[in-house]
């Protein structure tokens, strides 16, 4: 057991000994050894069930809205989680007087259903761990070392923000960022289209990005709305495309690059790529960043003088 | 009668079927499953089920396929039914458990009161080839959820991967059609021995440490589970699509100017949207009695419908459920030793 996960469970157990909380949700153990699953503790006995470990993918802040609504809770996050939780606090999702929020210092995190591979099954996979150089895969045929660019999400490899940009209680220390492939988009537009059209015509309509995206919170969606129908349910390319396009447009300035949609897509959609790219025009024309703490309102809720204005300053 | 083809023979007993059939297989997808397609001159599909796949319920009940087209013109107004042809087909590397998933949708598409002709012109004329792969995914559970000694009724043919040939074990009349060519040898008594221990580890590696009973006798409306589940589940609708025997469906009438067109896609239970009323009523208005839904519909209401249960143990909710819900934990828990009372000292 890691130092970190001991000091997540001493802090949630105080504050729920306390009556600081009456709620901590957390990562506990998953099904499977290299799985996580959300859990929501609410004895300070039960503490004991938090863990720290290179599977603590989930971005839990998906769950404030309707779960901080009314009380005073805490929750673990990883910094991308506490962006996401200053993005909700800004746009009155949820109120940081509501919140406890146990932090932690980064190194990225796998999602470890994609290490399936030759070396090991599986099945026989018991535990990991972060070593000096990767992560260890420790199964029942001995110990597998992988390198970090070969192991950890896209959005890992590139994220900047390793350190809580807010807290109430922080441990561990950020890692620096490591080298690794990461899905490169063509460059000529035509070359665009084509990638684009291949990707889409994959999409199940499951979902799935948008159910597990914190920010996705509209009580009701557009792709669900049936009058108007903005894209029809059928999962054909030219509506899935609609659907995709559209949600991109709804998170622009607003995604704070989690990766969670892109992890859950059970048919690998680069789905970050449409908001990396929505996220760029963000800074470089309002030098605005999405879950930033020294902002207070979201990027389409403010109005400053100097903003960038293509129609009043001719382009 | 069963035969083995060597690995290096298989384009030939590709040709060979598509002469006679449109084959659909697993085509491989750069970083995505693979997706069952019908095959192309040329095509190198995965049939040793080796790789991760979507299920092939979309050749049977396709995501999305237009019911009525309704044209309106001068001469009045024109309906059209596009009922698809029953051309012969043979689907190959399927696992097993997603073609014993089929089963299911057979009892509902091909119920003797009502057929559904779109799903019966697609079914009609179609082979069905089970593939028992080398190795076994980590997350199946077949065996839990059923005898698999009677899947072998459900499909015509199975092929086990017997690493440098394939063992082909017709169980049909109709599945002889694919030990028929010269590139086919006759099976030994060593390649027969390999199937049956693949068969056997089949058998016993994907049953869960569980008691005997079935699911469908031991789950209850109320459990404590369901409320578990609903607090972390987030209602997407990975589960039911990945699913082989999941078979529910939204129908939604599209306007273009003069014509209309009627068509079906999936639709799951998950979605709040899916027993929203018109007036405004949801009678499962939170996650909990969704949830519940699905695994009841699957595990008792199926089983007691239809005789056959609803899961098949192909463990691709399992693996893909973005918050770790994970089915096999709710047979466990529900059927464990510990939960059934003590039989009484004779």
């Amino acid at each position: 057991m890691s130092d970190i996960e001991t000091k997540i469970r001493e802090e949630a157990k105080r504050a729920l000994e306390s009556g600081d909380v009456s709620l901590v949700i957390g990562w506990g153990a998953g099904s499977v050894p290299f799985k996580t699953t959300p859990i929501f503790i609410d004895k300070p006995e039960d503490a004991e069930k938090l863990v720290w470990n290179p599977a603590c993918v989930n971005n839990l802040a998906v769950y404030l809205p309707k779960m901080a609504s009314d009380k005073k809770i805490g929750i673990v996050a990883k910094p991308c989680d506490i962006r996401s939780i200053i993005a909700l606090i800004q746009e009155k999702q949820v109120k940081r007087e509501n919140l406890h929020i146990i932090g932690l210092g980064c190194g990225g995190v796998v999602d470890a259903g994609d290490l399936d591979n030759a070396d090991f099954h599986l099945q026989d996979v018991t535990g990991l761990e972060w070593v000096a150089d990767g992560l260890n895969v420790i199964t029942t045929s001995g110990d597998h070392v992988i390198e970090c660019g070969a192991c950890l999400r896209d959005m890992c490899i590139i994220c900047e923000k390793r350190e809580p940009a807010i807290f109430d209680a922080k441990f561990g220390e950020a890692v620096e960022p490591q080298e690794g492939e990461v899905c490169a988009l063509p460059e000529l537009p035509d070359d665009r289209r084509k990638f684009w059209s291949e990707q889409f015509s994959k999409c199940i309509r499951c979902y799935a990005c948008r159910q597990i995206c914190p920010n996705c919170y509209c009580e009701s969606c557009f792709a669900d709305r049936i009058e108007p129908k903005w894209t029809a349910k059928k999962a054909t390319p030219e509506e899935s495309w609609m659907f995709h396009a559209t949600r991109a447009m709804h998170l622009a300035g607003r995604c704070i690059g989690c990766g969670e949609c892109e992890r859950v897509c059970p048919v690998n959609i680069p789905i970050m790529q449409l908001e990396i790219e929505m996220a760029k025009i963000a800074k470089e024309r309002y030098g605005y960043e999405p879950g930033d703490p020294d902002e207070e309102a979201p990027l389409l809720g403010q109005f400053k003088d100097a903003d960038h204005d293509p129609g009043h300053h001719g382009g | 009668m069963s035969k083995v083809i060597s690995q290096d023979k298989i384009s030939d007993f590709l040709n060979s079927l598509m002469a006679k059939y449109t084959v659909v297989a697993p085509m491989p997808r750069h970083d995505a499953p693979a997706e069952f397609r019908e095959l192309k001159s040329g095509d190198q599909p995965i049939i040793d089920g080796s790789s991760p796949m979507m299920p092939p319920k979309d050749f049977f009940l396709p995501r999305y396929e237009v019911l009525v087209n309704v044209q309106m013109g001068k001469d009045g107004v024109k309906l059209d039914s596009p009922i698809p042809e029953a051309k012969p087909r043979v689907l190959l590397g399927a696992w097993l458990p997603d073609l014993q998933g089929i089963q299911v949708l057979d009892r509902v598409f091909l119920d003797k009161k009502f057929t559904d002709p779109y799903y019966a012109a697609r079914r009609e004329n179609t082979i069905l080839v089970a593939v028992m792969p080398a190795k076994l995914r980590w997350s199946w559970f077949c065996s839990a959820t059923d005898d698999v000694e009677g899947w072998k009724n459900s499909v015509d043919a199975i092929m086990y991967d017997l690493g440098d040939k394939f063992y082909i074990e017709p169980t049909s009349d109709k599945g002889n059609v694919i030990t028929e060519g010269s590139f086919l040898t006759d099976a030994s008594d060593a390649d027969s021995a390999a199937k049956d221990a693949i068969w056997d580890n089949f058998k016993t590696a994907t049953k869960l440490p569980m008691s005997d009973e079935r699911l469908y006798e031991k789950l209850a409306w109320e459990n404590p589970i369901w409320g578990e589940i609903a607090e972390k589940c987030i209602a997407c609708g990975i589960c039911s699509y990945s699913c082989p025997s999941c078979s529910c469906f939204d129908i939604q009438d599209e306007t273009c100017g003069s014509c209309v067109e009627r068509y079906r896609c999936r639709d799951t239970c998950q979605f709040e949207e899916f027993t929203l009323m018109g007036h405004g009523y949801n009678p499962r208005d939170n996650q909990l009695p969704r949830v519940r839904q699905r695994l009841l519909h699957k595990f008792k209401y199926q089983h007691e419908q239809f005789g056959v249960v609803g899961c098949t143990g192909c463990g691709r909710c399992v693996e893909l459920c973005p918050v770790n819900v994970d089915i096999r934990d709710v047979l466990m828990r529900t059927c464990s030793v510990e939960n059934q009372e003590t039989p009484a000292e004779s």
